[in-house]
């Protein structure tokens, strides 16, 4: 570990979480005075969910004020790239110097040379996300999106966190050149960041090698193609052309965890709803702005699933488990599908709490998986708004709970509830 | 080749005497069409078998099966089974086509007790019978029961057996697998027996009780009536079956140990512990969620119901007293887990498992000790023996493929019918864990006829999957299966 080797791990998690818990009380003081006979919950739901980057909201964007929509999608622009590590980069405190307290915000799983190398990485990566945001905002105005509408799309689609400011999520009015804009940036935003670095050096080959860039294209592929086949198949003769992208542009927001309805989904067999519902699990590749328990893990999960089964066939080979050709650790492969079980863990558990709130049991698993993965809007869910105005003061807790949960991948919510998380010395 | 075929030949023989008990009932009670059914079946079995066995003329004593030819071996006699086992169905003409019938005879074996039909009632009593044997045949494995009714098979028959049961803990009861295979065989039949006692002790007729000690012992859930237990409408009964599910639930070598050694040593078994502890959480908090939202008053009644409900999915029985589907979604919600969770290792249940659960939260205490304090790393200890590295990254794997299959499961069924979302996936949840009933549209007064025929088909394997943990049945589906040699 390169410096800050003195700081204690539960110190490093301490931080992370206090940095947290203040910028989600500090933005939820703003909401709550700002918008009219709102209750603290509200604007927690509300604070929690624009920093998270998940597409639900206590307030209709309709009736909120033009300056607050701004701040919501600047928090999620914050919230997309790391609260702490931009006060790290900014403030450069001595004690943290390592990429231990990068970990604990943004855990990975990670592929990168050597540990030392996160902090220069850290900030081209960031150089690269305020570019995407400033080139896609340049864009939404080149098609004529109103100066402080395409401000907000810009900084909430590159941070995968829904279009909340528009319709509460639900853009499928919008003109098809700006679809097709926040279209492109929401993949973008998906990807695993040091892809890009690995671009502006022109290293294609390995672009073309990460393993997990070809499963996540290749899963969209595949999904847009027998999504289109459903919808097709339901409504022949129709504009197929029309279809196919109105399914593709779903798809990218959907897989991508951004979250908004970008498609008219209302003439599509319930199976389409179905199956993207399915593969939101997922999520988004690793060390992007998406949610979900990471394509990474799923791709290190099934080569598990075929490791296992092949020793069965050659009990005594000692092949090792490959990624990107690279060997890897058998705690790096326990740790990978320990989150993804821990994961549906957290959202059975989820479903359980919200169903005290007296939501039918498709509400509540299909909330938690939108809270827990950052998508924001349940597909599924017939009823659903992009608001949580049917919830009670303790059904938004929960939903707040989950977004964090979400966000943090689950463990450092789950350590405070450890004896020896409170135990260890905080000199902070 | 030849030694599989053998194997294949000696299992036929077994398979057709099994017929042999629905054959009596039909004779019994003068079914003519269900005699000639099973007759002409048993027939069939015995005829291929002795054909078999006699091109390949090999002994019981020389069948070497090698450990790559288990895994077929054991997938394809369930598959097998559950074919020929479907005969009887069509020849009696209770399931309109084959895909019914193989759904329904592989929902039996597996002790899933998801079906197609309708009206149970309707059936002959010999086809019921049927039925209730395929739960009990299955519920402790067939090539179990193979294995001990032959012990000639002796050690060679472990590896087969194992991938049959390939559960997380194979205690040795005997210094022989078959040994170890008719003691199980025997806890399963005398529990088979006092269960019969006792439910005739309620009034309920000898063919009632053994076909529903068949389906209790065995975690399977059918019943010869359409309305399932509720049928009886005796507290007694229900309680029997209540405390049944739950034995049936239990890991078995648990009852080897409180005959030969303690209680105090039972009570200190930690899956024990986690799976009793299960049990009664979940079945306050359905009494108090009844008690308070789902229009129960009588406290009783309330206990009643929800240590049936919670112990028929836990232990993935599937029977029914009440249509839980109405229940307020809470209640629902933890029948979904329990579903998930499933009953304790080396028990007739299905599911994920409760000691595997409990491995997992071990993981996640160490991963979280791990993250804040990097210098400890603890041992996984399970009833005080450290668990192995390997074991480890097996139990979570299988976590990982339980979760993919579930999930792929799901897509596959909406993509052929699109039934709703928690029709759907609690339909697949169902058969994974081999559990019978979903919620929804496969709810407890519902069936799977609906079904396209391709998706009985998905849920056909994945059931069978869901029983033999789907390591057993998926790698015959490798490439590297086929060809050894290939790296």
């Amino acid at each position: 570990m390169s410096g800050g080797s003195h700081v204690k791990p539960a110190e490093l998690y301490k931080t992370t979480i206090a940095v947290w818990t203040t910028m989600i009380l500090l933005s939820s003081v703003v909401f709550h005075f700002a918008v009219h006979e709102s209750t603290i919950f509200d604007a927690i739901l509300e604070a929690t969910a624009a920093w998270t980057g998940t597409g639900i909201s206590a307030f209709d964007s309709a009736s909120t004020p033009l300056w607050l929509q701004l701040f919501r999608s600047a928090c999620n622009w914050l919230g997309g790239i790391g609260i702490v590590m931009i006060s790290l980069t900014i403030i450069r405190p001595k004690r943290f110097r390592g990429w231990q307290l990068a970990a604990t915000e943004f855990p990975g799983p990670y592929f990168l040379k050597n540990e030392s190398d996160f902090r220069r990485y850290y900030r081209r990566i960031a150089l690269v996300y305020v570019c995407f945001s400033v080139i896609q905002f340049l864009l939404l105005l080149l098609v004529d999106m109103d100066l402080i509408q395409a401000a907000m799309t810009a900084l909430s689609n590159s941070s995968s966190s829904g279009l909340h400011h528009i319709n509460n999520g639900f853009v499928t009015a919008l003109p098809t050149s700006t679809k097709a804009i926040i279209t492109v940036f929401a993949f973008l935003s998906s990807l695993y960041s040091p892809l890009f670095l690995l671009a502006l050096h022109r290293k294609w080959k390995r672009i073309k090698e990460s393993s997990e860039l070809n499963y996540y294209v290749a899963r969209i592929v595949l999904v847009t193609v027998v999504l289109s086949g459903l919808v097709i198949s339901k409504a022949p003769g129709g504009d197929y052309i029309k279809s196919i992208s109105s399914v593709f542009m779903q798809v990218i927001s959907s897989l991508s965890t951004s979250g908004y309805v970008i498609s008219d989904m209302s003439a599509w067999p319930l199976s389409c709803v179905i199956i993207i519902s399915l593969m939101i699990f997922t999520g988004a590749c690793s060390f992007s702005t998406g949610g979900g328990f990471k394509v990474s893990r799923l791709i290190i999960a099934l080569k598990m699933i075929a490791h296992t089964l092949y020793k069965q066939v050659h009990p005594n080979s000692v092949r090792p488990l490959k990624y990107d050709k690279k060997p890897l650790k058998s705690e790096s492969v326990v740790s990978a599908n320990l989150f993804i079980a821990l994961f549906m863990i957290t959202y059975l558990l989820g479903a359980l709490l919200l169903s005290l709130d007296k939501l039918s049991l498709l509400d509540s698993l299909s909330y938690s998986q939108a809270m827990l993965t950052g998508s924001g809007i349940p597909l599924i869910s017939p009823e659903a708004t992009g608001l949580a105005d049917g919830f009670s003061s303790y059904g938004k807790v929960v939903l707040s709970a989950l977004m964090v949960a979400g966000r943090l991948e689950i463990y450092p919510l789950l350590m405070i509830f450890f004896e020896s998380f409170w135990k260890t010395d905080s000199s902070l | 080749m030849k030694r599989i075929a053998n194997f294949y030949g000696v299992f036929l023989n077994l398979m057709g005497a099994c017929f042999a008990l629905p054959l009596l009932i039909a004779l019994i009670h003068g079914e003519s069409s269900s005699v000639r059914a099973f007759s002409l079946v048993m027939l069939l079995c015995f005829v291929v078998s002795f054909v078999i066995r006699k091109i390949c003329r090999s002994s019981i004593g020389s069948l070497e099966i090698r450990p790559r030819e288990t895994f077929l071996l054991v997938a394809t006699i369930w598959l097998i089974a559950s074919a020929i086992g479907a005969l009887p169905y069509m020849l009696t003409g209770a399931a309109p086509n084959f895909f019914d019938a193989f759904f329904e005879t592989a929902s039996g074996f597996t002790t899933t007790g998801a079906t197609i039909l309708n009206s149970v009632e309707e059936l002959p009593r010999a086809v019921l019978m049927w039925r209730s044997l395929t739960q009990w045949l299955g519920g402790m494995g067939i090539i179990v029961l193979f294995v001990a009714l032959l012990p000639s098979f002796g050690i060679k028959a472990r590896n087969i057996a194992a991938a049959e049961t390939p559960g997380p803990t194979v205690t040795k009861l005997s210094t022989t697998f078959s040994g170890t295979a008719q003691r199980l065989y025997i806890a399963y039949l005398l529990l088979t027996v006092a269960m019969v006692i006792l439910l005739m002790a309620g009034n309920v007729s000898l063919y009632d009780a053994v076909n529903h000690a068949f389906t209790t012992m065995a975690t399977g859930g059918f019943s010869t009536y359409n309305d399932s237990i509720a049928h009886f409408n005796s507290n007694y009964v229900t309680w029997i079956v209540t405390i049944f599910m739950f034995l049936a639930g239990t890991n078995f070598e648990l009852f080897f140990i409180l005959f030969f050694d303690s209680f105090k040593k039972v009570l200190k078994n930690e899956e024990f512990r986690l799976y009793a502890s299960i049990v009664v959480i979940a079945t306050a908090l359905i009494t108090l969620s009844l008690m308070n939202q789902g229009g129960y008053e009588d406290l009783f009644r309330a206990v009643t119901d929800s240590a049936f409900q919670v112990l028929t999915i836990m232990s993935t029985t599937g029977y029914a007293t009440v249509d839980f589907a109405l229940w307020p979604s809470f209640c629902l919600m933890i029948i979904v887990i329990l579903m998930v969770i499933g009953g304790s290792s080396s028990s007739t249940a299905g599911g994920i498992k409760v000691v595997r659960l409990l491995v997992v939260f071990k993981i996640i205490k160490r991963e979280i000790s791990l993250k804040l304090n990097a210098r400890t790393i603890d041992d996984i200890m399970l009833d005080r023996k450290k668990l192995l590295p390997e074991t480890l990254s097996f139990i979570i794997g299988f976590i990982s493929m339980y979760t993919f299959t579930l999930l792929a499961g799901t897509l596959l069924v909406s993509i052929a019918d699109p039934a709703g979302m928690i029709t759907n996936f609690t339909a697949v949840l169902s058969c994974i864990s081999n559990v019978g009933p979903g919620l929804d549209s496969v709810g407890p007064t519902c069936t799977f006829s609906f079904y396209s025929n391709f998706s009985k088909f998905i849920l056909t394997i994945v059931m069978i999957g869901g029983r033999l943990e789907l390591y057993t049945l998926f790698i015959i589906f490798t490439s590297y299966y086929w060809k050894p040699g290939k790296a």
